[in-house]
Parts: C-alpha cells; structure tokens; sequence
C-alpha cells in the first residue's frame, strides 16, 4: 500500500514540484499516473521509490515511511517494489537471462531459486527463447520485456513503471501495457506513469492526472482526461 | 554478505581487472615501488639495529680493575657490577686470561710478551654486556661509579652515532610508510574510481533495483585487494633477491655495518607488505566508490 499525505517537493528556492499531494493506492490496484510534461507525475514516482525525500508531508511505501527512513534502508524498501525505466536500463555485457538473474543475487537467492524463478518470468514476459542473447540484440519492446522480468522477478508488492512505453511504436506499447495489466491480474500492484493519451484510453484502470504540480483528478476507471478539466 | 554472492564479487573483481589492465598494471606498479622503497629504508633500521646491537650485547664495555686489588678482590667486584641496572652479563678477565688472549692477538709475534708472566703488567677486568642500548651512557656512569673501577672503556662515541642514525632512519621509514601510503592510496583509488565510472550506469541499476551498497562496493574491494596482493607478493619477490645481490657482491665485506640476514625477517616482509597493501588497497577503493553510491 502507498500513502502519500500532503507532500510538497522542492527542487530549490521559488522550484515546487509538487504542491501538497495526497494520494492513496491499495495492494492489487492498477493506476496511471498521467499528466503533461512537468507537472510533478515524475517526481511523484521518485517519491515512491525513494530516489526523492519530500521536502514535506508524509510518504509510505509498503510500510516504509520514506520521509524518515535511513538510507541503509531504501534497499530494504526498493526490493518490495518492481521498478520499469523508459530507456529500460538494461546492463549491455550481460544476457538477458544475468540481467534478470542479477535482481535475485543482490537479494542473496539461492542458485536453484533463481534458476527455477528466472525461467519462470522470461516465460511469463515470453522473452524465454531469446535469454542468452545481449539486450543490444533485442528490439525495444524485447528489452522492455526483460526489464518487466527483472522487475518482477522478486515478487515485488508493486510494480512502478516510469513511461514504459516512452520508446516503443504503439503496437509494442499496446503489447508492454497489456503484460502489465496481466501482471496486476496476478495479483500485483502496478502504478504506470505516463503521458499517452491513446493507451491510456484503451484500458479501463483508475487514472490519476497531475498538472502544475497538484492532482486536478483522480477518477476510477477513468480517461486521460486532465486537458478538459 | 550472502554466501551465494562470494564467487560472484570475486569473478566481478578479476574482470574488472582485465577490462581497465593498464591502470591495473600502473597501480601494481606504484605500489610495487612504495612498497620497496619502504622495505628497503627497513631493512636499514634493522641492519643499524642489529650492528648496535651486537656491539653491545657481544660485550663492547671493558672496565679494568684498579692495579692495587688483588686477583679475590677485584673478583668480589662482580656482585655490584651485575648489580647494575641494564647489565645483561659480567665476564671477568683475570690478569692472566687478559695475557694468553694478548698472546693469541699477536700470533707470531707472541714471543715479544714472554717472561710477563712473572711480573703481569696487565690489569684484572671485565667484560660487561647491557640489554638497553637507549641506557647505554647512564650504565656505564654507573660501572665507572662502582669503586675499585679504575677506568672503563666503551664504544661509546660509535653506539650513539649509530644511534642516531638508527633513529633518524626510524623515522624516515614512518614517513616514508605514510607518504607512499598516500600515493598508493590514490593511485588504487583513481584506478577504481577508472571501474566505477566504467560502470556508474550498473551501479545506477543496482541501486535501483535494491543492492546494498556493501554489495555493489565488494566486487571493487576485491578488486583493489587482488590487485594490492598481487603487488605485495612481487615487491617481496623483489626486495629479497636484490637485498640478498647486494649483500653478496658487497656489502658484507662493509665490517662498519651488519646487514640483517633477509631470511630472518622474511615472514615480517611478506606480512607487512601484504598488510600495508592490503590496509591501502581497501581505502583506496572504499574513498573512490563512495559518490557512485548516492543514487
């Protein structure tokens, strides 16, 4: 579960990022994070994964309350989480299968955890076939795929993808969103920041729209919608 | 540190290695130097210390008996002569002993003493060998103080310039230790800082994806620490087959000075340098890491 209660973020003096948020998201929801470019929803998805400390308010995120947390423990916080990047952030001399395997080591699995765990998610992202190969020699929504599988791999509570279909043409988009969603149908968390219109429209999951640094909406089952409000 | 992980950071070590080897090479190579400069200053403390040392413990201080005592008089001046402190041992040298061994002295020419045995010029002395050579001049204020002494003679002047040497090269040793620390502190940090900047977009990932920072900093120690190893090993390669040509082509024949026998003090060397490298090669990869951490 994430709280986000009255978070303002400060980027510098006269800089407000976001003006006094609150936000809650329950374990099993599927929501986007949408708004212009610039309107906080980035900095808002730092917040969750603790890249950011709010300058104030509260934020906690799987029981991790990030406003006052050590560092030693943004790992601890980060393992609960399943984090998706827009330019994916793959590691180029490893194979698809060591960049998945790779999440479960830092975490200290065991070789036949990971061995039986990493098949299992390349299968799920059906990117099993092409595990000995580099990330340089997949296309764009392949190496989302493996970054979806390195994501996941953990059993995370909640996946955050940061536009995770920022570089991929609209049908790999639509293929990535639709991994995501069957993702959230077994049971996990996924929060997708976003500014795509289109894909957005195309499921019917609760959307909160940002702008300016506050929320303007927060509907269930709603549209990218925040232009008209 | 999870057990699962060992094999991993020491692999992710040794390929870090190769993938950057001239810096590798360089910074095996400065310390290889720091190291033998060191050793080298060290191992002339210790041949200084050990020519002081048998100096005095092999008996330099000679103290003669006043001529008016008696052969069991000047004997009974042994008591209080051991009785002094930092006296390690008293050898007394009747008149007579003091002739045969003037004898053996003049080899062939030994016939120019006959007929002294019947009228000994030579006086009653002793031998005396003392522990601390730093109370060197306090003991033998003390022997001369002892009555019945008549005049003691020592290698004063000689132990205190070695002294003095051998504290003066002490410290240039520490100093040297210290300044050639710092320079392999930071070529072994540069080096490593060369790998973490290689990688600062894994680290990035690492982090993000909840590395530790003990688990992304390890593979680096590793790194350093092999690579310090592996300096240490051949410094010590080197410092003992030079030190020992040196003293075999010439040194040795230098009486003013006792080199130290290498082998005596091999094990000290071998754990010194790999401890001092070892000490420098984790700091340097500890200090150059740490600005790659802050994700």
């Amino acid at each position: 579960m994430i709280r986000i209660n009255d978070v303002y973020q400060s980027y510098g003096p006269g800089t407000r990022a976001l003006k006094g948020i609150d936000l809650r998201i329950d374990d099993g929801e599927f929501v986007f994070i949408v708004g212009p470019s610039g309107s906080g929803k980035s900095t808002l998805a730092k917040l969750i994964t603790a890249e950011l400390r709010p300058s104030e308010g509260r934020v906690v995120v799987n029981d991790f309350n990030t406003s006052k947390m050590k560092m030693s423990e943004v790992p601890y916080l980060r393992r609960t989480l399943g984090i998706v990047f827009q330019d994916f952030r793959l590691i180029e001399r490893k194979t698809v299968y060591e960049n998945v395997e790779f999440a479960m080591r830092i975490v200290g699995a065991s070789p036949r955890e990971i061995k039986r765990r990493v098949s299992y998610v390349l299968d799920l992202v059906g990117i099993l076939h092409k595990a000995r190969r580099k990330p340089t020699e997949l296309s764009g929504g392949e190496q989302q795929r493996v970054a979806i599988a390195r994501a996941l791999v953990n059993n995370p509570n909640t996946i955050i993808a940061d536009e995770p279909t920022g570089n991929l043409d609209p049908d790999r988009s639509l293929e990535i969103m639709m991994l995501l969603q069957h993702i959230n149908d077994l049971g996990t968390t996924v929060i997708v920041v976003t500014h795509e219109k289109e894909l957005v429209n195309q499921f019917d999951k609760r959307v909160v729209a940002i702008d300016g640094g506050l929320i303007i909406s927060d509907r269930q089952g709603g549209y990218f919608q925040y232009e008209q409000t | 540190m999870n057990r699962h992980n060992i094999l991993y950071f020491f692999r992710e070590g040794v390929k870090s290695i190769f993938s950057h080897g001239f810096m590798s090479l360089a910074s095996v190579t400065v310390m290889i130097t720091c190291l033998l400069l060191t050793g080298t200053v060290l191992l002339l403390v210790l041949s200084v210390n050990l020519t002081i040392e048998s100096m005095v413990t092999l008996g330099d201080i000679r103290a003669y008996v006043d001529e008016t005592y008696t052969r069991e008089e000047a004997e009974a001046l042994e008591n209080k002569l051991r009785m002094i402190p930092n006296v390690s041992g008293v050898d007394f040298i009747p008149n007579d002993r003091a002739l045969e061994e003037m004898r053996d002295e003049f080899g062939t020419d030994a016939w120019l003493l006959d007929g002294l045995e019947y009228d000994n010029p030579l006086r009653h002395s002793y031998r005396i060998m003392v522990v601390d050579i730093d109370e060197y001049d306090q003991t033998i204020d003390d022997i001369e103080s002892v009555p019945g002494i008549a005049e003691v003679h020592s290698s004063r002047e000689s132990v205190n310039r070695l002294s003095v040497i051998r504290n003066v090269l002490g410290t240039v040793s520490i100093a040297l230790v210290l300044l050639l620390g710092a320079v392999a502190v930071v070529i072994i940090s540069n080096t490593i800082k060369l790998a973490t900047f290689d990688r600062r977009e894994e680290i990035a990932i690492m982090k993000m994806i909840g590395a530790t920072d003990g688990f992304i900093r390890f593979p680096f120690i590793v790194e350093s620490v092999i690579l310090s190893q592996v300096a240490a090993l051949i410094a010590f390669g080197l410092q003992w087959l030079a030190y020992t040509y040196i003293v075999s082509i010439g040194l040795s024949s230098i009486e003013l000075i006792e080199m130290v026998d290498f082998s005596t003090v091999r094990y000290y060397f071998l754990g010194g340098f790999m401890g001092i490298a070892f000490v420098f090669g984790v700091l340097g990869s500890i200090i150059s890491i740490r600005k790659f951490l802050r994700v």
